[in-house]
């Protein structure tokens, strides 16, 4: 109960940082959805225009950097040391560059990117498929920083990189039994971070969500999360997300085929709502975060249907509470929305606009130039929308009605995961090798 | 040994006697060619069963999975499938099916089932079904099941014939699934066994077990075999063989695990020529290739040609390469043999096997294009984005080119140097990716869970 004056505090620097544009707390941005107020962004670089430096990272990730003031940090594999590779637990689609087998945590100076510090974790990288260890975006509120890794190992820190608190999710909840390896970022609300474990592959035990306090890492509350999903239909990489009502809030989960309402001050479910898998696939893990409009939410699971979920119910409410659904999923990037346009891109790299109220499809299925496979989540800010491929490719689209390309932006990599962070004027690219700050 | 000739005569006769029917499709690609066209007539151009049924012939239920292709002879139709909405009730649980229709009217006849192999999803992936197509010649039908077993079995009842376990009698370790479908010519069946990395330790543990054979048609028994690849497989190996006559001289052409294409000597297995399709690609400093891409097309048999795309199973949209060989000549011909190639930013990774037509070649992208490419100089002659990520192949027929994208919408083309769209099919329900496959003129569509015969109703 003493906890709600800090939560106070906290959440009103949210809100001042937020309008500031200046930091990036997590994954998702100041306002949690991936849009940013920030003016004065580049719309047009390249390896050599519109770059104020570039410093190259010890290996790559699918973490999103967070940035704070005239930090940044940034979660990472260990540079590959001759003669030591990562253990590669399961892989797919070939070999991805070798790394490390340790895990760092590093801050950065926004100034020029140089290292202010690191902490290591000592054999702990693998990586699985598509992602390694330090998928899990760094967050902070300016004070504290947290890192989250893939073995589930949660810390926080001062952000001068002072250790203050350090748990082992494995340990004290369920070892991870999720097909892909666990990849899922926390939410950092109203001081509390909330952990979504949602795995089912390995059967090693129910899912949950947790609620720990962010400055002490003790437990606030934990509920388990049920599912009828079978097979690897409970393993979730999403992470978790805000629906603010007039009166109050509720934490939205997906994953195991159903958007989840969650209480914040006790975890528990208030609603849930299925209709991501009507095939019923037995193979539908959830890559995409939910996309929270005002009172609705956005979510798809593979393949499809993509799904609009009104707020505000109680109880199963996949009968009453569909506001509307199509079939084109977007599978990995979460969409993003102004408010009056909801924007999906599909992993294959497919643009679709609708009216998120209505589902009126403003354009559907628009290729974005340049082809390649979208994982990054797009990124919303002064009117366009910035969507970042594998091969480092950023392509502009105008945030309107009209499937409108802007420019291509062109980096040398072959493997970006992260999505775009903001801060200031600045873009902050993560590709494989390097971290990029763009500005004009 | 006089089985062929007797099998060749009778399809002869039957043809003669019945013109206006057409002919079967009695294996992957129709043809031990597997080149995808056939000479169908009056196919539907457009078909719709989901708010009214048009042109629809009949539909039935098939499991939950389905990434076989059908295959059509003698009166019925054949599919593999697994077990997620049993036609037995008795038989539960996950299972590898082929199920065998009436071509007429749909009628469910017979299936044959197979449980999961013991090593679970390292060796056969759960859910994934049979995923062979099987070959039919004459009255037995072959297919490799997904305990990676080749079984020669009735065609009219299912009834197993013989049985060769590439596991147990080869030393075999498919990676993930056995999705290889066999080819009769003459006496042999060729087929790739499926060997693979271990989906664990990340290599060969078993460098000397085959990944191509020729097995007696009516005996079961290995005539040779080869394991070319070795232990350069980088995961599994789920091609299949096709055969071609060059030069008057017979060859049969193996798509390995390792990004090679090998040509054999049919009756003998002495290698004739082998082309490694991942030269183009660049090396990194540890010696990585470039891409993840293999070999999972079809390699296509056109004239003195061999074409073929480098491809991977998973969600990728990276870069490839569709190549036309040339298959005149021996030995390791890779930096000899190419007469052209389409590679980069030119020709995304692809499964998808080709349908050569009158000096032009269809092909599909992962990604989602469609090209028509003029056969002699690979250019390019036009393309269609399909706005849907496919790894279905195509089928020409009268004329046209049908092509499935990833939501099931059935594209439909008239062949020729013009590019010209004369029909898009929204998609039929229970059905994503795949191909389209045409006999005695109706088209066959087979997906995830459903089975369709589409023809003009008049």
């Amino acid at each position: 109960m003493n906890r709600l004056p800090i939560a106070l505090a906290l959440s009103i620097v949210l809100a001042g940082s937020a309008l500031g544009g200046d930091n990036w707390p997590q994954w998702r941005g100041p306002s949690l959805n991936g849009t940013s107020d920030s003016t004065g962004l580049p719309e047009k670089w390249s390896e050599t225009e519109n770059v104020k430096w570039k410093v190259k990272l010890p290996s790559w990730s699918g973490a999103t950097p967070a940035i704070w003031g005239d930090r940044i940090f940034v979660t990472s594999g260990s540079e590959l040391v001759e003669g030591s590779k990562a253990s590669t637990t399961k892989k797919m689609g070939g070999d991805r560059i070798p790394e490390g087998k340790d895990l760092l945590f590093l801050c950065l100076s926004k100034k020029d990117g140089s290292e202010l510090w690191r902490q290591k974790i000592e054999g702990a990288n693998a990586h699985w498929g598509k992602q390694n260890m330090s998928s899990p975006s760094p967050i902070t509120d300016g004070k504290m920083v947290w890192w989250l890794t893939g073995t589930g190992i949660l810390s926080g820190y001062t952000v001068e990189g002072k250790e203050v608190w350090r748990t082992d999710l494995q340990k004290a909840y369920v070892k991870f039994g999720i097909n892909w390896g666990y990849g899922a970022s926390a939410l950092l609300y109203e001081g509390m971070l909330i952990v979504p474990i949602l795995h089912g592959w390995d059967n090693t035990g129910p899912s949950y969500v947790v609620a720990l306090d962010a400055a002490t890492g003790k437990e606030i509350w934990k509920n388990e999360r049920k599912t009828d999903a079978q097979k690897e239909g409970p393993d979730a990489y999403t992470t978790p997300m805000v629906m603010k009502y007039a009166d109050r809030t509720e934490i939205i989960i997906v994953g195991g085929d159903y958007f989840t309402g969650h209480d914040p001050k006790t975890g528990q479910e208030i609603w849930r709502c299925g209709g991501l898998n009507l095939k019923q696939d037995k193979f539908y893990r959830a890559v995409c975060s939910p996309a929270v409009v005002g009172e609705l939410v956005f979510a798809c699971i593979k393949q499809g249907p993509f799904v609009g979920v009104k707020g505000g119910g109680k109880g199963l409410v996949t009968e009453s509470h569909i506001a509307w659904s199509n079939k084109f999923g977007c599978d990995v990037p979460t969409p993003v929305s102004d408010g009056k346009h909801l924007f999906v891109l599909n992993d294959g790299g497919f643009m679709s606009c609708y009216d998120p109220a209505t589902g009126k499809a403003y354009y559907e299925r628009q290729r974005l130039p340049g082809g390649g496979t979208f994982d990054a989540s797009p990124l919303l800010a002064e009117g366009r929308i910035y969507c970042t491929n594998e091969k480092g490719n950023t392509v502009v689209i105008a945030a309107g009605p009209e499937f409108k390309v802007l420019s291509e932006n062109p980096l040398n990599d072959q493997w970006t995961l992260s999505s775009i962070a903001v801060s200031g004027s600045q873009l902050f690219i993560r590709t494989s090798s390097h971290l990029y700050c763009i500005g004009k | 040994m006089n089985r062929a000739p007797l099998a060749v005569a009778g399809l002869i006769l039957l043809l003669a006697a019945s013109p206006s029917r057409g002919d079967d499709w009695p294996m992957l690609g129709g043809r031990p060619d597997r080149n995808l066209v056939c000479a169908e007539k009056g196919l539907p151009v457009a078909f719709e069963a989901e708010k009214q049924q048009k042109n629809v012939k009949w539909a039935v239920n098939l499991g939950k999975t389905t990434y076989g292709t059908p295959a059509v002879a003698g009166g019925r139709v054949f599919v593999g499938t697994n077990n997620e909405q049993p036609r037995d009730p008795a038989l539960k649980g996950d299972k590898g099916v082929l199920m065998c229709f009436a071509e007429a009217d749909g009628k469910f006849l017979w299936q044959a089932v197979h449980a999961k192999l013991e090593t679970g999803e390292l060796e056969d992936a759960a859910f994934i079904g049979l995923c062979s197509t099987p070959c039919i010649a004459g009255d037995r039908l072959y297919y490799v099941s997904n305990r990676a077993e080749l079984i020669c079995c009735s065609a009219q009842d299912g009834k197993p014939v013989w049985t060769l376990d590439f596991r147990k009698e080869l030393g075999v370790s498919p990676h993930q699934g056995s999705a290889s479908s066999p080819l009769v010519v003459g006496d042999l069946v060729y087929v790739v066994t499926g060997h693979g990395s271990d989906f664990k330790k990340h290599k060969v543990l078993n460098p000397k077990a085959p990944s191509f054979v020729a097995v007696n048609r009516s005996t079961g028994k290995l005539v040779w075999q080869d394991s070319s690849p070795g232990d350069r497989i980088f995961a599994g190996q789920w091609g299949s063989p096709s055969y071609g006559v060059v030069e008057g001289k017979a060859q049969v052409a193996f798509p390995g695990g390792d990004g090679w294409l090998y040509a054999f000597e049919p009756e003998t297995g002495k290698l004739l020529w082998k082309f490694n399709c991942k030269a183009h690609e660049k090396l990194d400093k540890d010696g990585f290739p470039e891409t993840p891409n293999q070999l999972v097309a079809t390699p296509v048999y056109a004239g003195h040609r061999v074409i073929i795309a480098t491809g991977i199973d998973t969600d990728t949209n990276g870069p490839g390469c569709l190549r036309a060989i040339d298959a005149r000549k021996s030995g390791d011909v890779t930096r000899t043999a190419e007469l052209w190639k389409l590679a980069g930013e030119e020709f995304a990774c692809s499964i998808s096997t080709v349908a050569v037509h009158e000096g032009l070649v269809y092909a599909v992208q992962f990604p989602g294009m469609f090209d028509c490419i003029d056969l002699e100089t690979g250019k390019r002659i036009w393309q269609h984005d399909m706005l849907s990520t496919a790894f279905g192949s195509p089928l020409v027929a009268d004329g046209k080119a049908y092509v499935r994208n990833g939501d099931g919408e059935v594209l439909v083309f008239q062949t020729g140097r013009e590019k010209k769209l004369l029909a898009k099919n929204a998609g039929l329900p229970g059905v994503e990716n795949g191909s389209v496959v045409a006999a005695n003129g109706v088209l066959f569509v087979a997906g995830r869970n459903k089975l369709y015969a589409l023809a003009e109703t008049k």
